[in-house]
């Protein structure tokens, strides 16, 4: 028999003494199918099978196999030589059906989540949860009254044999497989994630959160978010993903895709914390219509390394965007990450700011893109990354790109890299900071965009990261 | 007397210009490259040597301590800050190469070296400088590279050596042929305390400029800025870097381009600090403005810093048409709109040389006067 749900989990997660308490280390967890060998046809149809998918999924996977054998590795992705396809499981089902109830969960699987407070979030602060397990949504609910009002929130593959024309539509069509090898991959082995429709002038006031959580070593996930904000309607969907440190690395290739009709608004937040065994590459895109509005937030903490490049193209007059990266490398660890933004409409606006932290040998790449195309009058276009690098061995990198065709417009792009200055340590040591007591504040404050959005069990949450990172032994070096 | 170092190195481009590509990298996530490449293809195909150098130093060099000496006697060596298996078009210079100028300035004064016709049939025209200046000495030059043949792929390679504590101002005017595409390659090393003051200005045909300047030697300074017009149809790839290796330095490096209509820009490049040049400090500004439909801009400034030891690092980037406000201003007081476009233009172009010593910014000066008249 299972135990009922603590609802003091937040609490205990805040007495963590270190950051290797928070994450906990790997455990055992009863699998029922485990698939795993060379990326071919045989692994693509086996999936497909498990999943019970129609034959035009099939055939979508096959086509984007195709294109993983013919791309190319891009050139500019560093450290990706690590990961060995064949060694990973490109599937793995936890043994565990799809509940509405957390009661029903196996116990190991259960207490991955409320470790993170996530059953209390939830029941909280939240329209509604999708959990993903290994390949697999394991929890899947959503509020009755959002029900009511036509809301669709469902595990990707519930929705691909429920809603196949709206999925034909969107998915895998706003983020082309054929856009990288690692897209295509993506597609070729999606399993798990959220597909959100909200209907015409429907406003969700609570957020909508997908949770995804690694359990073991050497597998693959590969998670897809689909988010349709029809007409005048607004949603704000959460994203988080954990891991438990692990034995050797894991490898995540998720895809986001975000569609805003006619003024619709569309908010995306990702809060990254995995393990630093974890590979995680992002696949995250937005197309914004007439008037609409698309806003990616990403807190980039966690991780070995992270890729990841929020996209929006703005393919409506006065859609607008706004994209904030912020990410957090503290130890050897690379976090390369950036935003795209394409104005392919007039009176188009948007704005990237990108902040990050080197700190212990980190790394941090921003990698941007703002393109305005011919015809964008009088677009404007803003971007702001600002680098902070703790200590001598850490760096930062920022490689812009601003291509502008249309003579209306304007782009403004301001960087500057720098250390923390001895005023500023001085005057947080003069009130009784430790060093790393006064590394943590500086970052809590540079993550001000991104908290002020979230529910205030989240941003204890990340408080408490962040601090457990920066103390002595939490430190990763 | 003929140079074996010399011949290895027309070897080594021979060798290296049929095993190598343009660029290793592609330039962005949507461009693959930035300058046309294909179109150096034609060039590329058997080139023969050329028959002369075609450079001229205009200067009474015995008289003001400025010595000028062949490739051929070895005294400074080639090909050390430019090296002819980076890319298939220096490949390709060094296979043409018929020799290089160097120049050696030993004491203060004014210099000009002057880019000549006279190349032959070779459908490469290489022109290759080494431009020494000895320690403790203020130099001007100018290098004046604005008119000369159309009939080939014009290369122009700079190797210059800046001693310690030694002052350089240095002018380059640049148009080269607008029928064919050329390549400039200006590559500086500074010791300790050397100061370098440097302005660009260009304009042509198919073009791809990079400037690298090394900061070697500890506390160097480099002030440089940059200003390229790009007239229908032509295409222009300026590429301005700096690299920090020695300590306490300082660079600020500005590009600015005008885009008329129909025409192509680039003003991109890195700035970067590694890790021994700490405590160093780089600014780098680039933008483009288009004054017309049809126009493409492209801006790309980088940064890379290798540590945290870093007094300032940042980049500015800004593309756009002018300010409604601005021009409001001007034609509120008498001008027309091509007047007020004019003027603005002509202000944000000259801004990019108003380093230089009083003799070279009169001279740029005129010569953006002059571009905008042409």
């Amino acid at each position: 028999m299972t135990e009922a749900v603590k609802t003091a989990d937040v609490e205990e997660l805040l007495r963590y003494t270190s950051i290797d308490e928070l994450y906990g280390w790997e455990w055992e967890y009863a699998k029922e199918i485990e698939i795993r060998g060379k990326i071919g046809r045989d692994i693509i149809e086996e999936i497909s099978k498990v999943k019970k998918e129609p034959e035009w999924m099939l055939r979508l996977r096959l086509k984007a196999l195709e294109l993983f054998n013919k791309l190319p590795v891009p050139k500019w992705l560093t450290g990706i030589e690590e990961i060995d396809l064949e060694e990973i499981a490109a599937y793995v089902k936890p043994r565990a059906e799809l509940t509405k109830e957390w009661t029903d969960l196996p116990d190991e699987i259960r207490k991955a989540y409320e470790k993170l407070g996530i059953p209390e979030i939830e029941a909280r602060f939240l329209s509604g949860l999708t959990a993903v397990y290994g390949s697999e949504t394991v929890y899947s609910k959503m509020k009755e009254k959002l029900e009511e009002k036509g809301v669709i929130i469902l595990p990707m593959e519930e929705a691909v044999q429920k809603y196949p024309d709206l999925l034909k539509r969107y998915f895998a069509r706003i983020f082309p497989p054929s856009d990288h090898k690692f897209a295509a991959l993506h597609v070729a082995l999606w399993s798990g994630g959220a597909f959100v429709y909200v209907p015409k002038g429907v406003k969700i006031e609570q957020p909508i959160e997908a949770f995804f959580f690694i359990g073991g070593s050497l597998e693959g996930q590969f998670e897809h978010t689909l988010v349709v904000a029809d007409e005048d309607s607004y949603v704000h969907f959460i994203e988080g993903c954990s891991a438990p440190l692990l034995k050797k690395y894991s490898f995540h290739d998720g895809m986001v895709e975000l569609y805003a009709a006619r003024n619709a608004h569309i908010k995306f937040t990702t809060l990254q914390n995995w393990s630093r065994d974890i590979i995680n590459f992002n696949n995250k895109r937005g197309i914004a219509k007439e008037n609409a509005i698309i806003e990616w937030t990403e807190g980039s903490i966690g991780s070995k390394i992270t890729y990841t490049y929020p996209s929006t193209i703005l393919a409506g007059e006065g859609a607008k965007t706004s994209n904030i990266v912020i990410g957090i490398a503290n130890g050897p660890y690379l976090k390369d990450t950036g935003s795209k933004v394409i104005h392919a409409a007039p009176n188009t606006a948007s704005r990237i700011i990108s902040k990050s932290i080197s700190n212990n040998g980190g790394i941090n790449i921003y990698r941007g893109l703002v393109r305005i195309n011919k015809g964008a009058y009088n677009s404007i276009a803003n971007v702001e990354c600002d680098s902070l690098i703790l200590d001598e061995s850490s760096m930062a990198y920022t490689y812009p790109h601003n291509q502008i065709e249309e003579p209306t417009a304007t782009v403004s792009h301001e960087a500057k890299t720098g250390r923390l200055s001895e005023d500023q340590l001085f005057y947080l040591s003069s009130r009784g900071l430790s060093e790393g007591e006064a590394k943590s504040l500086i970052v809590i404050g540079m993550l001000k965009e991104i908290l002020s959005d979230l529910p205030l069990e989240f941003v204890s949450i990340l408080n408490r990261v962040i601090q457990l990172e920066f103390s002595e032994v939490g430190g990763i070096g | 007397m003929a140079s074996e170092a010399l011949d290895l190195l027309r070897f080594k481009g021979r060798d290296a210009l049929n095993r190598i590509d343009y660029q290793k990298y592609g330039d962005s996530p949507t461009v693959k490259y930035y300058t046309k490449w294909k179109l150096f293809d034609k060039y590329l195909v058997n080139p023969g040597i050329c028959t002369s150098i075609g450079l001229m130093v205009k200067s009474d060099f015995e008289k003001v301590g400025i010595w000028k000496y062949s490739a051929h006697e070895d005294i400074y060596p080639i090909g050390k800050l430019i090296r002819p298996d980076e890319s298939k078009v220096i490949a390709s210079h060094f296979a043409s190469l018929r020799d290089s100028l160097v120049v050696e300035i030993r004491d203060a004064g004014d210099t000009e070296i002057k880019i000549g016709d006279g190349l032959g049939s070779s459908s490469i025209h290489a022109r290759h400088i080494i431009l020494i200046v000895e320690k403790r000495i203020n130099a001007n030059i100018i290098i004046d590279a604005t008119n000369y043949e159309n009939d080939a792929l014009e290369t122009l390679f700079i190797e210059g050596y800046l001693g310690k504590r030694s002052k350089v101002n240095l002018l380059v005017l640049n148009s080269p042929p607008s029928g064919t595409p050329s390549i400039n390659i200006f590559r500086f090393a500074l010791d300790s305390h050397a100061s370098l003051n440097y302005g660009y200005i260009g304009s042509g045909g198919l073009m791809h400029h990079q400037d690298d300047l090394f900061i070697l030697g500890e506390k160097a300074k480099i002030m440089a800025g940059a200003a390229f017009v790009s007239h229908r149809g032509r295409k222009i790839d300026y590429v301005s870097s700096v690299i920090h290796e020695g300590p306490g330095g300082e660079s600020h490096l500005s590009s600015q381009g005008v885009i008329f209509e129909d025409g192509y820009g680039v003003a991109r490049g890195m700035a970067k600090i590694t890790r021994t040049g700490e405590w160093s400090k780089t600014v780098y500004e680039a933008g483009v403005v288009l004054l017309g439909e049809g126009g493409k801009g492209y801006v790309s400034p980088m940064l890379e810093i290798d540590t945290g030891n870093v007094l300032e690092a940042r980049h500015e980037a800004k593309e756009a048409s002018f300010g409604q406000d601005q021009l409001f201003y001007l034609m509120s007081r008498g001008l027309n709109l091509e007047e007020a476009k004019y003027l603005l233009t002509y202000g944000l172009l000259s801004s990019k040389i108003s380093h230089l010593s009083e003799g070279l910014k009169e001279i740029a000066d005129e010569y953006i006067k002059k571009l905008f008249l042409s």
